[in-house]
């Protein structure tokens, strides 16, 4: 940890995309610090740069410049300030530190509902045994014990999105990143998710970032809401 | 559990892609299935020059008159007398430790009490080793042994197709007859068991099936008078092995020119040499084959390629997602290697079974021996692997390379 407790730590990221011979800036240095068992918030306009924030943060981007440390690792940072993680560790740390949890669900529709809450398991080398084990026990968590065999096709929305949170908790990751896990959903479905997001929360005190735009999920899941404008946060 | 979820996601993509997968595995499928069909039927055909070459004994090289024009003969004959058992004298003389040997002269029915439907019969004078030596068996009665010819008697084996058409079915009764032969009667002591016939050797096994079989001296006397040229026809001589037989026939050669001063009236057969030049033969075709394989195979490797190719295109937002989750580039990488392996392997698979059936009803339609080959199947089996492997990397490549923030946007 680094002094201070936080968890998560960004100091002047960037983020410019190339579109042909423009050069789009998205982020504008971005200054952030997030507690460990912090619940943050993100709203903002669409098209504000939330999505590719919270992809920076679940090190599934890079950012152009600035430099990101999580949990006292450093995962980016500007060059000459230390070594450059490689792809493998990267992918390690996503692996281990990070969960997501997508708007569209992605659950893979050939695998069926225990099978896909297996699968990051299958990537940290679980055995096969214990990876059940511990499926079974996450979806016995959000509710869904029951229906272990089936496919996601044969899920509700709000069903399927308790699926992606049990696989995104599959690791025991630190962290949590969702980029507006209740939009697809009704009004009940999203009721469930909240609660659901905030039993996660009293149980393995992760740190949870969440992107939406709804003012009412802002209020229930964030401690802290920020907001987004143009690729700054608005203070 | 990765490989048996590849297993089945990859056995999932016949039943999405039922006609794409099968055109992709078809040039694997004929690919592999020519490497074995082919080598099973070469397997066979070299299985059955071996069979055919122990007919007449593997570990035996045989000295074979060779016909020489009537005209010739007087001015020949003050330099070789043809072939006689003078040689093997001289060849005992010169290499002592010579094993068994026997000999033969063969000529044709003369007088004799023989119904006409065994008039193209032959009498073979032999000497009793030829049993041994040229792998003949009786099937009724007793072969010829030794005190035949001591005692001078008067006793024939008749081959199989001749006892046959002469007297029928019953050998036992045929043992025991009496024919006439010459302006002697000799007794029939036995019926020689069917010997296949095999036309390309130099010494065809199914002269048997019609010979008459006397005692060498017997018939010298009674039936077919030696004339002043050439006493035997062929003179056989046991060596250790069916490989000794070349190296045998290299160092009887220079012996027996020498005495018939280098008139080229006999030939030398030696089992190992025409095995090698029918193994020769077969690893010409088998080249022949195998580049026709390795076309089709390139053509199944582009095949995969493709629906591979297809494939990934299909499943972008899944690689997003394995992104996500934790997979490096290489998972990805290996995870669609793994697929075209396991694809390229049950096109091979499915190869060697057709292969296998394909050789198999060739061999029962072309009367050809066929033969299951190990080394042919592992090398399928090794082909499809590399295959796949080859086929599989650079759409493997593109996928590990697929930004996983972009990928996560599709569907
Ligand atoms: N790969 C890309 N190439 C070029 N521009 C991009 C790319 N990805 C995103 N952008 C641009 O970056 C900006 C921010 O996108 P981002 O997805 O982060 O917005 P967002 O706040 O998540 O919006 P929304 O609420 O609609 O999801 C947008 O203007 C978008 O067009
Ligand atoms: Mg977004």
């Amino acid at each position: 940890m680094t002094p201070g407790g936080a968890a998560l730590e960004l100091d002047g990221v960037t983020r410019t995309y190339r579109r042909g011979a423009v050069d789009v800036p998205v982020l504008h240095g971005i200054d952030l610090r997030i507690a460990a068992g912090e619940r943050v918030a993100i709203m903002g306009r669409s098209g504000s740069g939330k999505s590719t924030l919270l992809n920076i943060l679940g090190v599934l981007d890079q950012p152009t410049s600035g430099s990101y440390r999580l949990g006292g690792a450093t995962v980016f940072c500007p060059p000459g300030g230390g070594p450059q993680l490689d792809d493998r560790a990267l992918s390690l740390l996503r692996r281990t530190s990070i969960g997501f949890v997508f708007q569209s669900f992605h659950l893979l529709s050939s695998m069926t509902v225990v099978e896909n809450v297996g699968l990051p398991m299958e990537y940290a080398h679980v055995a096969p045994e214990a990876q059940r084990l511990r499926a079974v026990e996450l979806l016995e968590m959000v509710g869904l014990g029951h229906r272990l065999d089936h496919r996601p096709n044969e899920l509700s929305g709000g069903e399927r999105q308790r699926v992606a949170i049990a696989r995104a908790l599959a690791n025991r990751p630190q962290v949590l990143l969702a980029d507006e896990p209740t939009g697809a959903l009704d009004e009940k479905a999203q009721q469930v998710i909240l609660e659901l997001f905030s039993v996660v929360h009293q149980r393995f005190g992760t740190t949870m970032i969440i992107v939406t735009h709804d003012e009412k999920v802002a209020r229930a899941l964030g401690d802290r809401v920020l907001r987004m404008s143009d690729g700054r946060f608005a203070s | 559990m990765i490989l048996r979820m590849q297993l089945r996601r990859s056995l999932g993509q016949f039943r999405t892609h039922p006609l794409r997968t099968s055109l992709a595995l078809l040039g694997m499928v004929l690919g592999v299935g020519s490497v074995v069909g082919m080598m099973s039927i070469g397997e066979g055909a070299q299985q059955e020059i071996v069979a055919n070459i122990e007919a007449l004994g593997g570990n035996v090289i045989h000295i074979k008159a060779k016909p020489i024009a009537d005209e010739r003969i007087a001015e020949l004959v003050n330099d070789s007398r043809g072939l006689s058992r003078e040689d093997l004298r001289a060849l005992r003389s010169t290499f002592p430790g010579l094993g068994r040997a026997a000999w033969a002269r063969i000529s044709s029915l003369g007088v004799t009490d023989l119904p006409s439907t065994a008039y193209n019969a032959q009498i073979v004078a032999a000497s009793a080793g030829l049993f041994d030596l040229h792998r003949l068996k009786v099937k009724a009665g007793r072969p010829l042994i030794e005190l035949d010819d001591r005692y001078g008697r008067r006793v024939v084996v008749l081959g199989a197709d001749l006892a046959k058409n002469a007297f029928g079915d019953d050998d036992a009764q045929i043992v025991g007859r009496r024919i006439r032969l010459g302006y002697a009667y000799f007794e029939v002591v036995g019926v020689l068991a069917h010997k296949a016939s095999v036309r390309d050797l130099p010494l065809d096994p199914g002269l048997y099936n019609q010979a008459v079989i006397v005692p060498f001296d017997a018939a010298i006397e009674e039936i077919a008078p030696v004339d002043a040229y050439k006493e035997i026809d062929v003179l056989s001589v046991e060596v250790e092995s069916l490989e000794q037989t070349l190296a045998a026939k290299l160092a009887v050669g220079p012996v027996i020119r020498a005495r018939h001063k280098g008139v080229e009236d006999f030939e030398l057969v030696a089992p190992e040499e025409i095995l090698q030049q029918k193994r020769a033969t077969q690893a010409i075709l088998n080249l022949v084959l195998i580049s026709i394989a390795a076309i089709s195979l390139l053509v199944g490797g582009i095949g995969v390629m493709n629906i591979m190719l297809a494939n990934i295109m299909e499943r972008i937002s899944e690689i997003g997602l394995r992104r996500a989750i934790g997979a490096s580039r290489a998972d990805i990488r290996d995870q669609f290697l793994v697929e075209s392996v396991i694809i390229c392997f049950a096109g091979g698979a499915i190869g060697v079974v057709l292969g296998y059936a394909g050789s198999f009803a060739v061999g029962v339609a072309f009367d050809l021996q066929v033969a299951f080959a190990w080394e042919a199947t592992l090398i399928a089996f090794g082909l499809s692997v590399i295959t796949g492997l080859t086929f599989g990397l650079w759409p493997a490549l593109r996928a590990s390379a697929i930004n996983p923030v972009e990928a996560l946007l599709h569907g």
